[in-house]
């Protein structure tokens, strides 16, 4: 064609390369932020660098993370879970009085697994068959869950849990030695059981013909129907990845705490996940967004309040940058989609 | 009227308590800090609580170092608040159970790094495979019992009838609701009363209002109400003012009232003398013994017995006592 | 008599870009100004200066001889430029009246109260002036998309501008609503206002306009009386090289039977269709917006319900009924709305084309996709296609939309269909592209593809369809072949006249 036609195209190139390259890899932004604040935590947070607190630390994403990645994949397809936190309880309840009842492991992680399935599939059928929208589906199984919870165990915490479900989820194993900490400090099983289910979901999520479909659904859902993917069978499975990373949640967090309650994750959480999620890349308008970003978002916040612990400078400072954080992130994103 | 002496109690207990322990190793530095894994900041018994014990702890002889952590009601945080303060290393974890059976794995994990643990207001569950090192917190069987039985000698004094009591409880899954409704149970065997009804009041005025307004019809005769907290006295004050049974002691419509913790509004209903007797909920006097036991703790002192605190009974004739006043926290 | 409004020695650069050089146009009161050139020409930029949105580098704005500053758009709005766009901005559950106002809400009695009445008095008062029948309490999300153009030009006119310019108004519009917004224009034009008529339809250039300004790499490379000038010489212009006119062409014959509908019905929309579409050719499905053209197709494709009617596909295994999931997944639909439902927007080029036929780069049990693959195709397709973007990782989003549209053929294309369905393929597209994509459509007959094309322009029907089935009220009026297909037929045949016969 003609040389006319031809220089009409790029008119609007100018955006510095670096920008160009970075916004190219949303994954990085949280990656860098975490690398960031480690090494200004390690030289200037007392013990912080220490390795039981990195592996503290380690544990600790193993509290949060399966319901960040769940909360990944339900964002990526353009939606949105509230429930899953109380999902949490709801299959911890149930599966931790099967196994005092029967004083077995194995069942009753299995109802904590089913349980958390069966409430992602309920949110998966709302939101991709009856076309509810996910905020208002997924809230009022949050509220369920929860009352299911309570009345369940006449909100009493169930307690007496086998040992063996104990020490298998909240053991440390492969002790390890650093520079000069005295004792070798164990690796937590849960940091362990949420790397493992991270690379993995992640792998599907970034490398498989599954992920595509998820954040083609994301990215335009009318789109993606047009193009021939079922988005309907799409939503529906994140949902139900989503309940099954609350139902994970319950056996870590169970195991943990060495008791099963109605609250063991409060609101205030939801906020983080949402956090994480988002500061890792994901946007609530969907088809964003990647576990690796996630799962470094929420080793920010979790260094961030780690951090404040140690020092003993007041937590709510550390409410106040996460906020902030999230805030700047959203911004970047906005920019970054001009 | 007898008023238990407040401090009296407290030493015996702690004595107690001393005489059974091991001699601890001195710890080296003077300073300890103390990790405090606390529920948050939102209510007035956290937030005061954490303001009392960083007065106590700066007026005390032994330097003492507070750090601060707030789990947001959140249990699975509370456990990462813990193992964040392990991880510091502190000499001693003091921990205001969001969860009393949850926690028990946190003092497991203090114990494995050879840090002791005292538990502040809420206990560890007694079924708990770890129990905290000590705990410190509020004799909350006491309570009732002091402040219906202060309202039966009175009683017995004016010349009233003794008979049933309605008693307005709190949550019935709260273990302090449950102790006071023991509480009361003892104060009427004492006085050869009964419990004409249990009535769940939730910790909130209209729900112990709700409640209330029906049993008020169904035992018209009754003429003792105990409430297991203050905070609940503005929906009983409305259901008896509808039924007509509002008034002050003295006026032969009076029905005599007992409750427990001396809120503001319990304060108020004092001194207008409908209530006959609040016991108060002793935070100042709670977070003055933790101060006072923490170097000790430290230090690897043993406890064998739990450290409860007896507040004084607050009455339409003490209220305005300057040494009552001085107990006060929550105004 | 002076220009109303000057646009003398304009300038306009971005990093890298001169987006404008040196362009001067006037337009006098009662004088309509059509500015034409292909996207990217510097139309854009042109009218963002007029709107106070960008600043030139050079040259300035007259109006009525004097010179205006214009740093915002309330600058614009307050020297009386208004702006049609192609794309209306409105508030759907606010009524005609509110929306009209909703920036001059006339103000009540009590401090900070909306007067509604008033509002409502002086939207009729501007909707009489433009013959409109809307009435100012209706809501705007129940006005058709005509309607809704109105309202916006009515909300001009009420708030006394009198320079308006209209921004590719007619490219949403059915034939009908063409012809009233022309007459809107004679109106506002009858009125002294001066207009700037944006438009990539040379047929309505010729009908609508007194003169013409044609850009073209943010240069003014023509301008003058529209009299006095050839269509030719115009596309010229806009092109940059001389283009043959249309030369009679040869109808193809239709091959074997492939697709088969028969008694397509769906509530209000469809009622009882009958189609035959053939190997080799091009159908064309005419008719007015609303006789249900793209309701047919989302109902065979199973985007929309189908209540009744059989599809029978035939292919090399011989005939058999087909279920409307096989159908959409045999099939490549080139939506009538890209960015609806054509494009991920916010994703690369490679990823849009390899998303109707991910199977195919599928490898292994874990089912990974092959992104070099991907982008392999990807390149080669914009070869194919000859789109222009800098690579395969480009953003759909910062393509033209003559590129954008190659996307959506590159897609489907990347199935190699059998049946190729068109809805309105080349809407919002600038010339060049729009002549490259009936080229593609042609070879793909030429090689066998069913092809199904609906399209409101009826010059494009006309040079590219074999046959052509005229809809009205959901079902097939007319069947027309040959020389038959002619833009008097075609119109007679929509709203009811003429072929109707045939």
């Amino acid at each position: 064609m003609s040389d006319a036609s031809r220089s009409l195209v790029t008119r609007d190139s100018s955006v510095p390369r670096l920008w160009h390259w970075f916004s190219a890899r949303p994954a990085l932004l949280p990656v860098v932020l975490s690398v960031v604040m480690a090494v200004i935590f390690a030289l200037t947070v007392p013990n912080f660098a220490d390795l039981r607190n990195i592996m503290n630390i380690f544990g600790q994403l193993g509290f949060l993370g399966f319901l960040c990645i769940g909360m990944t994949y339900v964002m990526v397809a353009g939606g949105i879970d509230l429930s899953s936190y109380t999902v949490v309880s709801a299959a911890a309840v149930v599966g931790a009085t099967v196994m005092v009842a029967t004083e077995t492991t194995l069942p009753g992680c299995f109802l904590m697994l089913l349980i958390g399935c069966v409430f992602g599939a309920i949110n998966g059928v709302a939101v991709a068959y009856l076309r509810m929208i996910p905020f208002i589906v997924t809230l009022s199984t949050m509220v369920v869950a929860e009352g299911f919870a309570i009345w369940f165990t006449q909100a009493q915490s169930v307690y007496g849990l086998p040992d063996a479900f104990i020490d298998t989820f909240s053991a440390r194993v492969f002790p390890m030695t650093l520079g000069i900490t005295a004792r070798p400090v164990g690796t937590p099983v849960a940091g362990i059981m949420v790397l493992m289910v991270a690379l993995a979901l992640g792998f599907v999520l970034s490398r498989t013909i599954y992920g595509r479909r998820i954040y083609l659904t994301g990215a335009n859902e009318e789109t993606a129907r047009v193009s021939g993917i079922k988005v309907r069978q799409v939503k529906f499975a994140t949902y139900v990845v989503a309940g099954a990373m609350a139902g994970i949640t319950a056996m870590i967090l169970t195991a943990d705490l060495g008791t099963a309650t109605t609250a063991m994750v409060r609101d205030v959480r939801l906020m983080d996940i949402i956090a994480a999620t988002v500061i890792g890349g994901a946007s609530l308008r969907g088809g964003k967004g990647s576990i690796l970003g996630t799962m470094f978002g929420l080793l920010f916040l979790t260094m961030l309040s780690n951090a404040f612990n140690l020092l003993g400078v007041s937590p709510f400072i550390a409410m106040v940058i996460k906020g902030t954080v999230l805030v700047a992130v959203i911004g970047l994103d906005v920019l970054r989609t001009k | 009227m007898t008023t238990l002496n407040r401090r009296d109690f407290m030493t015996s207990a702690v004595a107690a308590g001393a005489a059974l322990g091991a001699p601890g190793i001195v710890h080296a530095q003077g300073k300890v800090t103390v990790g405090m894994a606390w529920p948050g900041m939102q209510d007035a018994v956290w937030s005061t609580s954490h303001k009392l014990l960083n007065e106590f702890a700066a007026a005390s002889d032994t330097e003492i170092e507070l750090v601060f952590t707030a789990a947001d009601m959140d249990v699975a945080k509370q456990a990462s608040d813990a193992n964040d303060l392990i991880s510091r290393g502190v000499d001693l974890l003091l921990v205001f159970p969001i969860d009393s059976k949850a926690i028990s794995s946190s003092v497991k994990r203090a114990r494995d790094a050879g840090i002791p643990t005292m538990a502040f207001l809420r206990q560890v569950h007694a079924e708990a495979k770890h129990q905290a090192d000590v705990f410190v917190g509020i004799d909350a069987k006491y309570q009732q019992l002091s402040s219906a039985r202060t309202v039966f000698e009175k009683m017995k004094a004016d010349g009233a009838a003794i008979g049933e009591v309605l008693w307005v409880s709190g949550d019935i899954r709260d273990e302090n609701s449950r102790l006071r409704g023991v509480g009361l149970q003892e104060a009427c065997d004492e006085h050869g009363a009964s419990i004409a009804q249990d009535l769940v009041g939730n910790w909130d005025p209209q729900q112990a209002a709700a409640a209330l307004a029906p049993a008020l019809k169904a035992y018209p005769d009754i003429n003792h109400i105990s409430v297991a907290s203050d905070v609940m006295m503005s929906g009983v004050r409305q259901v008896m003012q509808d039924a007509g049974k509002w008034a002050p002691h003295g006026d032969p419509n009076h029905v005599y009232l007992s409750s427990v913790d001396v809120f503001p509004i319990g304060l108020e209903l004092l001194r207008s003398k409908h209530l006959d007797a609040d016991t108060i909920f002793d935070v100042t006097g709670m977070c003055r013994t933790a101060v006072e036991l923490m170097p000790r703790l430290a230090a690897g002192e043993t406890f064998d017995s739990d450290v409860l605190i007896q507040g004084p009974v607050f009455t339409p004739d003490n209220v305005d006592d300057p040494e009552m006043q001085s107990q006060l926290w929550a105004t | 008599m002076t220009a109303k409004l000057k646009m003398e020695g304009v300038s306009k650069v971005f990093p890298g870009v001169k987006a404008l050089d040196n362009v001067s146009i006037d337009v006098r009161a009662g004088e309509v100004l059509g500015l034409v050139g292909v996207n990217g020409a510097g139309k854009s930029t042109l009218m963002n200066v007029l709107g106070g949105i960008y600043m030139p580098e050079e040259g300035h704005v007259a109006i009525d001889g004097r010179r205006v500053e214009l740093r915002r758009p309330a600058d614009a709005d307050s020297a009386g430029i208004a702006f049609i766009h192609q794309e209306l901005l409105y508030f759907p559950t606010l009524t005609v009246a509110e929306n009209m106002f909703i920036s001059h809400l006339p103000s009540g009695q009590v401090p900070f109260s909306v007067d509604k009445r008033a509002a409502r008095r002086r939207a009729q008062q501007a909707l009489d002036q433009l013959g409109s029948a809307i009435r100012p309490s209706a809501r705007m999300e129940m006005l058709s998309v005509g309607e809704k153009q109105v309202v916006e030009i009515a909300r001009a006119v009420a708030q006394g501008a009198d320079i308006v310019i209209f921004d590719e108004p007619s490219s949403s519009l059915s034939i009908k609503e063409k012809e009233s917004l022309f007459a809107i224009v004679r109106k506002l034009k009858a009125e002294g206002k001066a207009i700037i008529y944006i438009s990539h339809f040379l047929d309505e250039i010729e009908e609508l306009c007194d003169n013409y300004a044609v850009l073209r790499n943010g240069r003014l490379v023509g301008s003058g009386s529209v009299a006095e000038v050839t269509r030719d010489k115009i596309v010229e212009l806009i092109v940059g090289q001389v283009v043959s006119g249309p030369a009679a062409r040869q109808r193809r014959k239709s091959g074997a039977p492939r697709l088969l509908l028969k008694g397509i019905r769906r509530e209000g929309f469809l009622e009882g269709v009958d189609l035959e579409l053939n190997c080799g050719e091009v159908l064309g499905l005419w008719g007015l917006m609303g006789s249900g053209r793209t309701e047919l197709i989302r109902s065979i494709l199973g985007l929309d319900p189908l209540e009744e009617g059989s599809i029978t596909l035939n292919d090399s295994s011989g005939a058999r009924p087909i279920a409307q999931a096989e159908l959409l997944a045999r099939t490549a639909y080139v939506t009538e709305n890209r960015r609806t439902d054509g494009l991920f927007l916010e994703e690369a080029i490679w990823k849009n084309i390899s998303a109707t036929n991910l199977e195919q780069y599928v490898s292994g049990r874990m089912r990974v996709l092959d992104k070099g693959v991907e982008a392999k195709t990807a390149t080669s397709m914009i070869k194919r296609l000859t789109i222009r973007a800098p690579d395969h990782t480009t953003r759909a989003a910062n393509l033209s939309g003559g590129n954008q549209q190659k996307v959506v053929f590159a897609k489907w294309l990347n199935r190699q269909p059998e049946i190729l369905i068109l809805d309105e393929p080349t809407r919002g597209v600038d010339v060049g592209a729009k002549r490259e994509i009936g080229e593609l459509v042609e070879s793909l007959a030429d090689a066998g593809t069913s092809v199904l094309l609906v399209t409101s322009e009826i010059e494009e029907m006309v040079a590219l369809a074999d046959r052509v089935a005229v809809l009205r009220g959901g079902a097939v009026a007319a069947e027309m072949q040959g020389d038959d297909i002619n833009e008097t037929e075609l119109m007679a045949a929509a709203i009811g006249t003429g072929a109707a016969r045939a």
